[in-house]
């Protein structure tokens, strides 16, 4: 808390102050902590992975969430059934023989204590793209100085790759010098496009940055489709995390979900593109 | 009174015969004096004998003449023995008008009682501080009072209408503290009958005051039945009604925002203050616009007789006052300014970003003439607070208002109103990928209003006119540009009756309202996704909405002087605050109009109850109400409200009901008073895609509420005061547990609003200390000593959930040293708040 001592008196500055407390609210028991379903499967041939847990009382927000182990898993594309095994504690992959494409309908199955639990979802096509191209600091007309005169500069726009198809993109930076500051060597930044209204706040904006890398720096860029649904369970889950709390936060709401018999989280699948540039001045 | 006879035979047939077909009343009377064995008595200076009246009456028989001439020229006729006796009919009544107003300063009255024992009639001033009552003709004594005034006797003798301005000198010289007379003062005009509450400036600056600054708004929220948030608020919340739903005019003049230092002072200087009327409910046909409430604030005219100043410097603020009459008399001027210097303390504490307000009000008054009296007032005032140099929040209300008042005859009064009211928002963004940029809204009304009171007979009191409000909106844009347009309009009509205990208020008030582009209007399917768009031109028509609001109130006043009263009302509203604000303060504030696809809010309430006799030390009011509401708006879950065109994509509108029980009660002692409130109430929702279509609690349903104020005042040169409230705790939506995905930490609630923050308590007390012998001197000084929070408790504003705890017990960032994770917290915003301010008049 802040004092301030005035000419006439004292007081306590209006400023807001936090304390500990015994909560008093609603504390769920053990037999109602549910059951949390977190899987986005993609079209890569390549294992893929549902996470099963419990779900976290409001006091135990920074733990480890409870695993559930034993449970039956599988999933579903068209006439193909997958058997996940459980290959860490509620963690549940499939084998190698995974395969689904653009415009499947997938389906989770999971039983577990007795209860039955399911999803389904839809995989939706993501269109191509060209991805980023790197200028120099000259050809932009930006300032740089003498140590990085000669570094590639990446123009970042948003949404320079329109809103003609939801997508959650991942940008990801690999700097392949010795000396570099280990902590900056893997950096990756992700950001979403919508076909509708982007309504998602500042993301519609005519954003400009710039971002400078060194020379030979490998960029890849990721381009993970989304359905509907899926762009909306992306959007509240920003909403109540990342943008939660600033000035322009409303009130709080549950994310949606779409697993059945009361389970929490969400069963999500996209088509992959990915394009992997090393960056030079060109 | 020099008085003689004419005494005459009377035929000995009662009949009357004439020839003339016009004569005066006083040929009459000669003639039945010559040729009848009656004697016509009657007084010269109370009958006019060259009244002409009609020659046929020498036809009639003595009892049909004794009626034409009560029925056609109100002069009775009694016989006694061989007299007949012609007097003025008591029936004949002349009106009493004129402005009551204090004798040291001039400053008009509002709501001062004029009564006449004699025939047991009364009447109030108006907004004008004007009044007209109709007594019948001869002498009468009337007795003029007002609250912290030496009530005024006068002897009047009607023999024709006249007019008399009433003076009272103030009870005390001294600032003697006076308990806000909730309920138990009529409102003015209107004669409301239930749910009104009146508060004079002595009361408000009576209450327990925050850093040295006592507080209009605040006086409000501690009326039965009128909520808050909790602490550092300057919005409230009347019987379940939303923030945007109570009308708070300043001399007529709407201020949109009424917040300073994001709400914990309210715009209102109550030293430029006369007095504040609250309707929280039954609200007069002549005004409209809003559901819930009506704060009309008025403030003074300013001293006409002498040259004074005020002044104080509190804590956090100075001010000054200056008064004095333009032409003396005749003609009046107040100057009221208040700045902050809180920025110097917190540059001071912080060194980062800055806060401050400051506020002018100002008027001037003239009396052109005995029937004419103009006003302007004005009001002006800023506010920033800058979280650092690119957050930054500005705000501001300007309003403007001229009045002409023209009394056409004592019965009939005119009110002219032109008012303009500007207001504006704005908030400076920073942004990591780009430019730093602003966002602004705002809204802005040219109204005019013109209004008639008549007042027909001692029974009966008409009130018509209309009103015009033009309002232009700016919906959130990068550059400020106020261009949407939506004309409102209103027609209203309403009378009082008065009549042996009764007191009935019937009125309708006929509104519509039309939104002009340039307008976007967004084409939604059945789940509110939008399918296309439709741009209306600059002045094309968007959308338009009426409807006809009644308003209806009674009460009946028994013999022994307790009051039952009933009221019932619909109201529609045009408008609506959007904004995302659970605590008191909204960060995103966001005046909308009515469109295709946001309907116009309408509530029906209907309001009883009963009130004890006001000539009891112990005095208290209840009252019960339920209100029914329709096209409540609320935000679906997730919605993104800033740079957002299609905002209305988030919108739902839906059902609301509120329902309650409001206990009043004042006591007065010797040198104690007490009064005390307690309220049981609830405010409910039920929008289809929020809550899964369940009824829901608003945010500021808060079902308990109790509320003591104390004083004792002339304990030498000290007096004391308190105010303790307790209530229940916010409604809030709090997470029941929490899951993880995409190394995020997801939420889970059970339904919104579902939980309470903790019970709300909080006592607040002040001294006030006046030296001796000030009081005799021109300069009138004294000393303020006030402890808000006075027990130091802390109140929650929110509750956190998942901190890092040190060994000392500090709420820590997690990564800093600390010795255990997933505390829950709360945030609370007063500690103990000691002030001492000074205050001075000249």
């Amino acid at each position: 808390m802040k004092y301030t001592l005035g000419a006439l008196t004292f007081f306590l500055l209006l400023v807001a102050c936090e304390e500990e407390i015994d909560y008093e609210g609603s504390i769920l028991n053990e037999e109602d902590k549910g059951m949390v379903v977190t899987a986005w499967v993609t079209n890569e041939r390549l294992p893929q992975t549902v996470h099963l847990n419990q779900l976290l009382g409001v006091q135990d927000v920074d733990q480890e969430a409870p695993p559930i182990e034993g449970a039956e898993v599988s999933l579903e594309v068209g006439e193909k059934t997958w058997t996940l095994s459980e290959v860490e504690p509620g963690i549940y992959r499939t084998d190698d023989s995974w395969q689904a494409s653009p415009g499947d309908s997938l389906y989770l199955s999971i039983s577990w204590n007795g209860e039955n639990y399911s999803a389904s979802t839809y995989m939706a096509k993501a269109t191509d793209f060209e991805p980023f191209l790197a200028y120099s600091s000259e050809e932009l007309g930006i300032e740089a100085g003498e140590d990085v005169k000669n570094w590639p500069v990446i123009p970042f726009l948003t949404n320079q790759f329109g809103y003609d198809d939801a997508a959650r993109w991942q940008l990801r930076f690999t700097i392949n010098i010795p000396d570099f500051p280990p902590q900056d060597t893997n950096k990756y930044e992700v950001f979403f496009t919508h076909p509708n209204l982007e309504t998602n706040g500042l993301l519609s904006l005519e954003s400009i940055d710039y971002k400078r890398v060194p020379d030979s720096t490998v960029m890849t860029l990721r381009k993970y489709s989304l359905s509907d649904e899926g762009y909306e369970y992306y959007r509240s889950v920003l909403t109540e995390t990342d943008w939660s709390g600033d000035l322009y936060s409303t009130l709080p709401g549950n994310v949606p979900g779409n697993i059945s018999n009361g389970a929490y989280g969400f069963f999500g699948a996209s088509q992959v593109i990915h394009k992997t540039r090393i960056l030079h001045v060109e | 009174m020099r008085l003689f006879y004419i005494a005459l035979a009377l035929l000995c047939c009662s009949t009357v015969s004439g020839q003339n077909p016009d004569i005066t009343l006083g040929q009459l009377i000669a003639e039945i004096n010559a040729d009848s064995h009656y004697q016509v008595v009657y007084s010269p200076s109370r009958l006019d004998t060259t009244q002409q009246i009609s020659a046929t009456t020498k036809t009639l028989s003595l009892e049909a003449l004794a009626l034409e001439l009560q029925a056609r020229y109100q002069i009775e006729a009694r016989i006694k023995g061989n007299r007949i006796i012609l007097s003025r009919s008591q029936n004949v009544k002349h009106s009493l008008s004129g402005y009551v107003m204090d004798a040291e300063s001039g400053e008009t009255l509002i709501g001062a009682s004029i009564y006449c024992p004699s025939t047991a009639d009364g009447t109030i001033t108006n907004y004008y501080g004007f009044y007209s009552i109709t007594l019948p003709e001869g002498s009468h004594q009337v007795v003029c009072t007002y609250v912290g005034y030496q009530p005024e006797t006068l002897e009047v003798v009607l023999n024709a209408s006249m007019q008399q301005d009433i003076k009272l000198s103030p009870a005390s010289t001294a600032l003697g503290p006076v308990i806000i007379e909730a309920g138990s003062i009529e409102a003015s005009e209107t004669v409301a009958q239930t749910s009104t509450h009146f508060i004079d400036a002595q009361a408000i600056e009576s209450a327990p005051i925050l850093l040295g600054e006592s507080d209009a708004i605040k006086s409000i929220q501690t009326l039965p039945g009128i909520k808050t948030v909790g602490e550092g608020s300057s919005s409230f919340f009347v019987r379940g009604g939303g923030l945007d739903q109570n009308l708070i005019l300043l001399d007529e003049a709407p201020v949109y925002n009424p917040s300073h230092i994001l709400g914990f002072f309210s715009v209102f200087n109550t030293d430029a203050i006369k007095n504040i009327e609250v309707y929280k409910g039954d609200i007069p046909a002549h005004e409209g616009g809003r559901l819930a409430s009506l704060v009309d604030i008025r403030t003074k005219d300013g001293d006409n007789q002498g040259f004074r100043m005020a002044g104080g410097l509190s804590p956090i603020s100075a001010k000054l006052t200056l008064e004095g009459p333009i032409s003396k008399g005749k003609s009046s001027y107040i100057l009221s300014g208040r700045r902050t210097f809180l920025d110097l303390f917190y540059r001071l504490s912080s060194g980062d970003g800055d806060i401050w307000f400051y506020d002018l009000n100002g008027k001037v008054n003239a009396q052109l003439s005995g029937t004419d009296k103009v006003f302007f007032s004005f009001y002006h005032g800023k506010d920033l607070f800058e979280l650092n140099p690119s957050y930054t929040i500005r705000w501001g209300n300007s309003t403007g208002t001229f009045r002409w008042n023209h009394i056409y005859s004592n019965k009939l009064f005119s009110t002219l109103s032109l008012v303009t009211s500007d207001y504006d928002y704005n908030i400076g963004i920073p942004l990591e990928t780009q430019t730093d940029i602003a966002w602004n809204s705002g809204i802005r009304d040219y109204n005019a209003k013109l209004k008639f009171t008549h007042y027909l007979s001692p029974k009966i009191t008409l009130y018509y006119g209309f009103n015009s409000i033009i309002h232009q909106f700016d919906l959130g844009s990068n550059i400020a540009s106020k261009d949407l347009l939506e004309w409102e309009n209103a027609g209203f009509a309403s009378f009082n009756f008065q009549h042996q205990g009764w007191n009935i208020s019937a009125g309708l008030r006929a509104s519509q309202a039309t939104l002009y582009g340039p307008f976007t209007h967004f084409e939604m399917n059945g789940s509110q996704q939008v399918i296309d768009t439709i741009a209306f031109k600059n002045g094309e028509q968007v959308s338009s909405y009426g409807g006809l609001e009644p308003r209806f109130s009674a009460s009946y006043t028994t013999p022994s002087s307790w009051k039952f009263s009933l009221s019932a009302n619909r109201s529609r509203q045009y408008l609506q605050l959007l904004s995302n604000a659970t605590g008191g303060f909204t960060s995103f504030d966001l005046w909308y109009p009515i469109t295709k696809n946001t309907a116009p809010q309408v509530s029906d309430q209907l309001a009883v109850g009963i009130e004890s006799p006001k000539s009891n030390a112990l005095q208290f009011t209840l009252e019960a109400y339920y209100k029914d509401m329709q096209n409540q708006l609320d935000y679906i879950d997730h919605a993104q409200i800033i740079e957002n065109p299609a905002l209305e994509a988030y919108l739902r509108q839906g059902d609301g009901k509120s329902y309650g029980i409001e206990l009043g009660v004042w006591y007065s002692y010797k040198k104690w008073k007490i009064n005390g409130s307690y309220s049981y109430s609830r405010s409910l929702r039920q929008i289809e895609g929020i809550n899964d279509g369940k009824w829901y609690s608003a945010t500021f349903d808060r079902p308990h509420d109790l509320k003591i104020q104390m004083q004792l005042t002339g304990i030498g040169k000290w007096d004391f005061m308190a105010n303790w409230a307790l209530a229940s705790g916010r409604a809030v939506t709090l997470p029941i547990g929490f899951y993880k995905f995409d190394d995020r930490t997801i939420p889970v609630y059970s339904e919104r609003n579902g939980e309470r923050l903790p019970t709300f308590h909080r006592l607040d007390v002040s001294a006030r200390f006046t030296p001796k012998g000030l009081t005799e001197k021109r300069w009138k000084g004294e000393w303020i000593f006030s402890v808000v929070n006075a027990y130091n408790h802390h109140n929650t504003y929110s509750i956190n959930f998942g901190r890092a705890v040190t060994a000392d017990g500090n709420i820590v960032d997690p990564k800093f040293d600390h010795v255990r994770t997933n505390a829950v917290s709360h945030t609370y915003l007063l500690g103990i708040l000691p002030s001492i301010t000074y205050q001075f008049k000249f």
